[in-house]
């Protein structure tokens, strides 16, 4: 499985195929992330560790060229990340090719990923395959997040850890908002706040607990939040399907104002009864 | 003027223990329903429950997640959206797609241990008089009982104390929880 990530990046490198490969690469200050150009190279690469990779590889497709074409050594998760990335329009004139390892069942269990990551490494995650998530084991109850939340330092590692978190003007730094030099953070307009902006594109890498100094279950929360989008839209993020929350609604069209087909006036399109 | 406002906060006649809870509700009432039904029964000195405000907004699709979060960090234990029924939106589907918005923050805020009777949302059936007022009621009571509740504590941002205190929930003198 490995062995046929690396194979394809190393043909994908040596044919021209892409402009670099993006992975870990072990060096003697230990895992580091590495922008790959010779196929030589990817022989310090690493695969086993799971790091989220989806933010950085966001970074840098930003600081690439128009053209450019990238391949990723990444889990699952960070696929689907770029994707959604890519529904947002984030890099139009740029490719990236994912080359997806599986998580093992440790690391799996680490995220409570419901899907572990198909047996062999494939361009395109199936997306048939996903189960849906697994409602993380809530810490229960008002009072236990309170325990957990009242340890927020308000570092926004969270925030700048997230792969789908990139609003330039974001509403976690909007003073109105979120007063500045409060802490802890009040659990409504911090946690709750960015955990439903980005439910709809959240695809539980783990990146914000990861990056939590605190150590708050935050990926029990946005489980929650795609379990109803599942549960009650069918929807999970990472795939070319919109989300239910974004307009415009489904049977209506694009632009452009409704009106009666049988109506002389301007206007185009018909008029839909949902 | 001796005939008493609707929005004293002396109990109408009919409503009697109820109303001595404290219970601190916000309404967004949509301008093409609700809002109407609002205005029909203060005109017309319909019965209400005084233990709420309203917000007129031009659609219920204005009113955005962060809005509510905010109105429930500041200290409302409830917060109530009324706009108009499925496929009667003047502003084109606007109700469906705050309809699955705010249905997605109810489950945020069950998952935190808040209890789901705080956000309300009423689509198309609050324009009438005493519609609005039935509307009113089927969302203030369960707040009473939710009056002393301790997840106030969680949503106004409360760490620090161990019980609600007084009548609010907010304690240690803070006006708001943000």
């Amino acid at each position: 499985m490995n062995a046929s990530a690396i194979h394809t990046a190393r043909e994908m490198l040596e044919q021209g195929e892409v402009t670099a490969v993006f992975g870990l690469q072990r060096t003697s200050l230990g895992l580091l992330p590495h922008v790959f150009t010779q196929a030589e190279e990817l022989e310090s690469c690493d695969l086993g560790t799971k790091w989220p990779l989806a933010k950085t590889a966001w970074r840098l497709l930003r600081q690439l060229d128009p053209g450019a074409h990238l391949a990723v050594l990444c889990r699952t998760c960070d696929s689907r990340a770029l994707k959604e990335l890519e529904k947002m329009n984030q890099f139009p004139d740029k490719r990236v090719t994912c080359l997806i390892t599986p998580c093992d069942e440790g690391q799996a269990a680490l995220c409570r990923c419901a899907m572990p990551a198909p047996e062999s490494p494939a361009r395109e995650p199936d997306a048939a395959g996903f189960q849906g998530w697994a409602l993380a084991a809530a810490p229960g109850g008002s009072a236990a997040w309170r325990d957990h939340l009242q340890r927020c330092i308000k570092c926004y590692g969270c925030r700048n850890a997230c792969p789908v978190c990139i609003c330039p003007d974001c509403r976690l730094e909007d003073d109105a908002f979120v007063p500045a030099g409060k802490v802890p953070p009040a659990p409504l307009t911090w946690h709750l706040c960015r955990a439903t902006h980005v439910a709809d594109k959240c695809v539980g890498c783990g990146a914000c607990q990861e990056a939590c100094p605190s150590g708050i279950p935050l990926l029990a929360l946005h489980a929650a939040l795609a379990e109803h989008l599942r549960a009650v839209h069918g929807f999970t993020t990472g795939f070319a399907t919109p989300s239910p929350l974004q307009r415009p609604a489904p049977n209506q069209p694009q632009s452009g104002s409704l009106s009666a087909s049988w109506a002389n006036s301007v206007g185009s399109g018909t008029l839909e009864t949902s | 003027m001796t005939t008493p406002c609707a929005t004293s906060l002396t109990a109408p006649s009919g409503l009697a223990a109820p109303a001595a809870t404290p219970v601190r509700a916000l309404v967004f009432a949509c301008r093409w329903c609700a809002l109407l039904g609002a205005e029909r029964a203060g005109r017309e000195r319909t019965a209400l429950d005084p233990r709420f405000r309203v917000i007129p907004v031009s659609c219920a699709g204005a009113v955005s997640s962060d809005l509510i979060l905010r109105a429930f960090a500041d200290g409302f234990h409830g917060i109530a959206v009324m706009g108009c029924h499925g496929g009667g939106c003047r502003h084109n589907e606007a109700n469906r797609t705050a309809h699955h918005r705010l249905s997605m923050l109810g489950a945020g805020l069950e998952a935190l241990g808040i209890a789901p009777q705080r956000l309300f949302l009423s689509w198309g059936t609050a324009h009438e008089a005493h519609q609005f007022a039935g509307v009113l009621t089927e969302f203030l009571l369960p707040l009473e009982k939710l009056a002393h509740n301790a997840d106030l504590l969680l949503m106004h941002g409360n760490f620090h104390c161990a019980a609600t205190q007084g009548d609010t929930g907010i304690a240690c003198g803070k006006e708001s929880g943000r």
